[in-house]
């Protein structure tokens, strides 16, 4: 009798809360699926994969925000930088509001950037080595002041990788000098277009966002109100969810295979839109017989750019001929890329040999697990190669592995294949980082690739404030590098986002992939 | 009885240590620094360092090792670096996922596996048993990912009777947290629209994941009902006429459950490893897919959470095992 007592109570209470658990009251029409996965955390100061990008440009705002390849005022009006580069002085938009209902001051961005610095995770890698946090401050409430240790000419390029944090609702949060770093792991502090639910976000799995109708910027007529995000990490699953109706958007990365399918399908469709995110094969240019030019340009003349892009991807990315993708400035447009010439091989590698060089050892060729252009690349490489005599043997990781043992010297492979993707738009996210050797202990620089000349331009480059100036440099940097083989550059990825044909006004950026709500709605 | 539990209870405790210990060295033997991750790929070496100090990745294997064990012992499975969330948080939201999962599939395999088996000994030999042989050799072959996808395109795309991902339709909430799983939780809270709902969304990869612990049951089961048939008692019974049905369900299947039970124990805790696989395909918010994750983004603390909890889990089902076996076998208890 007791037990069904406590089931008919439990039964009763479970209808009760069961009802008010129900969707949200958004209309269909209102409410977008995204499919591209959940965020590992909504912290804007640890953001790391461009799913915590997508969190981020949607919670919470900051000083310049990307649209399209330009950097353009968010919450700042304007900015001013000294003539020596090394003073930024930011005024301030008024009247923007946290989701709070708190007001967005100076005080809120100055805590924000030395709670940036003061975590050290990814976004504050281009501010760490050049901003101190004693020099950011805020002579009102409507301006910041940042003073750098040296000039770096990126500095605005990397100013929207930092959201601005609602400072008393964090701080209520920190104890010991931990940021909140929990707390705002997991909740919105945010100022931005959309707002978290609260116990709407899981790491990794789900998340739940609606509209925050106060947003200084203006929504469309008919604005998405509540965006529902998933996480299906299988390809297929992903592409017959879009199919399906279950999602109305994958992510960028879909096969080609899906791609096709997917422009078969009804009330589907397909934006295909160039990235910024390069595909390399990295050579450690510092253990033999990588060490030998004459080598090295065998590997880059004997690899099948063409049959990759055009059999392997079909067709579904572009060839870049060098270190800075070929739609972003810094690279020359005369650049004339490696093609697949197993005659010219076959000559650099005599010329190897008459330098002496010993290629008999067995070569090692690295991707990552469980990603088929890695896989296909190295089985395509190691068939190129052993046209040439070289024995070439393939190995796979997942990437911290990869980027802990190309980091060192000793034990980065002999090459491996990796992507080098847009964090901010500039030509130092590419050439700099990967090709000057102050970078050497990075798996950017893992390459160990070094040419006192080169070093000299890329270091000049990144001080300079002139766009021109610095488009000459890293142009004649490019060319110099090209012709040192250090690396194989392949392509440039397209990103291809599957889209339900009720999405309008998608745009794509190379910073966020696009996946800014407040610019999109669904059809009536 | 009891004095056997709590005897197997610490025997589990060194298994487990000697577990954590073997893990730990596995993980930290293969490069990978969850620094370098956290930094990102902008990082400077100095950037990298200072994380690392941070995290303390950069002291002594041995000390980071007893650290990790004290945690433990303060009943903390520690911090996702990846996170920042307590482990055991992201354990228990995601566990019964699993549980709903794994159970359900072995349920399936049981209730499915058993019967053919005994269907298949009943009719040694003749037609009936051939083609249940060659269902069941067919059901351990198959790769379970291939099989899931083709249940996908079949049940989901062509036909489409069942959702293709997840475990509730997009824009449901699910029911009040009860035991985590949606399935069970909908029912006590009498919301029979998501009950349909979440147990459409556990059909398919149920299925794909109960396949091969199905046939594996079904062929232990044949092989035991056939060694019973041949005992003198069933000849005996046989020949005074008992009835078939409670000649094959009172004496010859109980007498034949003890291997059959013992593998769908052992097939309990291996399941938990093909989950890894099915969860990824299905989207299913599980302990496998968060290995997996754990695994790519080099969280070592996490990593090592989920081995543990499947250990445990692990040692747990051994031990329910035995108790089934007693049930199922009084001479078992006597020697308990």
């Amino acid at each position: 009798m007791r037990v069904g007592q406590l089931l008919l109570t439990l039964f009763l209470a479970g209808t009760i809360i069961g009802s008010s658990a129900r969707a949200a009251d958004y209309q269909r029409n209102e409410i977008l699926n995204w499919g591209e996965g959940a965020a590992d955390t909504l912290d804007p100061h640890t953001t790391r994969s461009t799913t915590d990008v997508t969190a981020k440009i949607n919670l919470y705002d900051t000083l310049y925000r990307y649209e399209g390849l330009d950097v353009v005022p968010s919450i700042a009006t304007g900015h001013t930088v000294s003539d020596d580069g090394l003073t930024w002085t930011f005024t301030l938009r008024k009247g923007v509001k946290f989701h709070s209902g708190s007001e967005l001051t100076a005080d809120d961005v100055v805590y924000s950037f030395r709670r940036l610095i003061g975590m050290k995770q990814a976004p504050a890698a281009p501010f760490w080595p050049i901003l101190k946090s004693e020099n950011i401050s805020a002579p009102d409430a409507s301006t910041v002041r940042m003073v750098l240790d040296r000039p770096y000419a990126p500095f605005l390029a990397a100013i929207p990788l930092v959201g601005i944090v609602d400072k008393k609702l964090v701080e209520a949060h920190a104890s010991g000098g931990d940021w909140a770093a929990a707390w705002v792991a997991a909740n919105d502090a945010g100022s931005g277009p959309y707002r978290a639910e609260p116990d709407g976000f899981r790491p990794s799995q789900v998340s739940k966002l609606t509209w925050f109708p106060d947003y200084f910027l203006p929504f469309p007529a008919h604005p998405i109100k509540q965006v529902n995000i998933t996480t299906i990490k299988e390809a297929t699953t992903l592409a017959l969810a879009l199919l399906k109706g279950e999602v109305d958007a994958t992510d960028t990365r879909i096969a080609a295979e899906s791609v096709n399918r997917i422009r078969k399908g009804e009330n589907v469709k397909v934006s295909a839109d160039e990235s910024m995110r390069t595909f390399v094969l990295t050579m450690n240019n510092a253990r033999p017989p990588f060490n030998n030019i004459h080598f090295r340009k065998a590997i880059s003349y004997a690899f099948d750019y063409d049959g990759f892009i055009n059999k392997l991807r079909e067709g579904t990315v572009v060839r870049n001929p060098g270190p800075i993708p070929q739609n972003l400035w810094g690279n020359p447009k005369d650049l004339v890329p490696y093609k697949y010439d197993i005659a010219k091989a076959k000559a650099e590698l005599e010329l190897a040999r008459k330098d002496g060089v010993d290629f008999s050892r067995p070569l090692t060729v690295y991707g990552f697990t469980n990603t088929r252009d890695t896989y296909l690349s190295m089985q395509l490489l190691q068939s190129n190669l052993r046209a040439l005599g070289l024995k070439v043997e393939i190995k796979d990781t997942f990437f911290p592995n990869l980027a802990s043992m190309a980091a060192n010297q000793q034990t980065a492979p002999d090459m491996w294949f990796h992507w080098v993707s847009a964090f901010f738009i500039d030509p130092s996210n590419w050439i700099g980082e990967m090709y000057d050797s102050q970078f050497h202990g990075t798996w950017k620089g893992s390459a160990f690739y070094k040419n006192d000349k080169v070093d000299s331009l890329l270091r000049q480059a990144i001080v300079l404030n002139d766009k021109e100036k610095r488009r000459a440099l890293y142009e004649e940097a490019s060319r110099l590098i090209v012709a040192d083989a250090p690396a194989l550059w392949i392509y440039n990825a397209i990103e291809y986002r599957g889209l339900n044909k009720r999405v309008e006004g998608y745009k794509f950026s190379p910073v966020g992939s696009g996946a800014d709500f407040r610019l999109m709605s669904l059809s009536q | 009885m009891f004095l056997f539990i709590v005897r197997r209870l610490l025997l589990a405790i060194p298994a487990l240590f000697g577990l954590v210990l073997l893990t730990f060295i596995l993980i930290h033997a293969v490069p990978g620094d969850p620094a370098a991750v956290l930094a990102g790929d902008q990082a400077t070496p100095q950037q990298i360092q200072a994380l690392r100090e941070h995290y303390g990745f950069d002291r002594p294997i041995l000390e980071q090792f007893f650290r990790y064990v004290s945690q433990l012992a303060s009943g903390s499975l520690g911090i996702s670096y990846m996170t920042q969330r307590q482990i055991s948080t992201e354990i228990i939201e995601r566990m019964p996922a699993t549980f709903e999962l794994t159970l359900f599939a072995m349920t399936l395999a049981t209730m499915i596996g058993i019967p053919l088996g005994v269907i298949s000994a009943y009719f040694h030999n003749r037609w009936l048993d051939h083609l249940l042989r060659i269902v069941s050799i067919g059901g351990l072959a198959v790769a379970s990912f291939w099989l899931a996808i083709m249940l996908q395109f079949t049940f989901s795309m062509e036909l489409d009777l069942l959702p293709v991902h997840g475990r509730l339709s997009q824009g449901l909430n699910p029911p009040p947290f009860v035991t985590g799983m949606i399935v069970l939780d909908s029912l006590i809270a009498g919301r029979f629209d998501l009950f349909r709902d979440a147990f459409a969304h556990l059909i398919l990869p149920g299925f794909a994941l109960a396949v091969a612990p199905l046939a594996t049951i079904m062929r232990f089961t044949r092989a035991a009902v056939l060694s019973t048939l041949r005992r003198e008692y069933v000849f005996y019974e046989r020949a005074v006429g008992y009835p078939r049905l409670v000649l094959m369900g009172k004496y010859v299947l109980r007498n034949s459950l003890v291997t059959p039970v013992t593998q769908i124990g052992l097939l309990l805790g291996a399941i938990l490893g093909s989950a890894v696989v099915i969860e990824a395909i299905f989207d299913w918010p599980g302990l496998g897919s968060y290995a997996v994750l754990s695994i790519a983004t080099a969280d070592y603390q996490a990593t090592l959470a989920v081995v543990l909890v499947v250990g445990c889990v692990y040692a747990l089902i051994n031990i329910l095992v035995d108790l089934v076996h007693a049930a199922v076998d009084p001479r078992i208890l006597e020697q308990l």
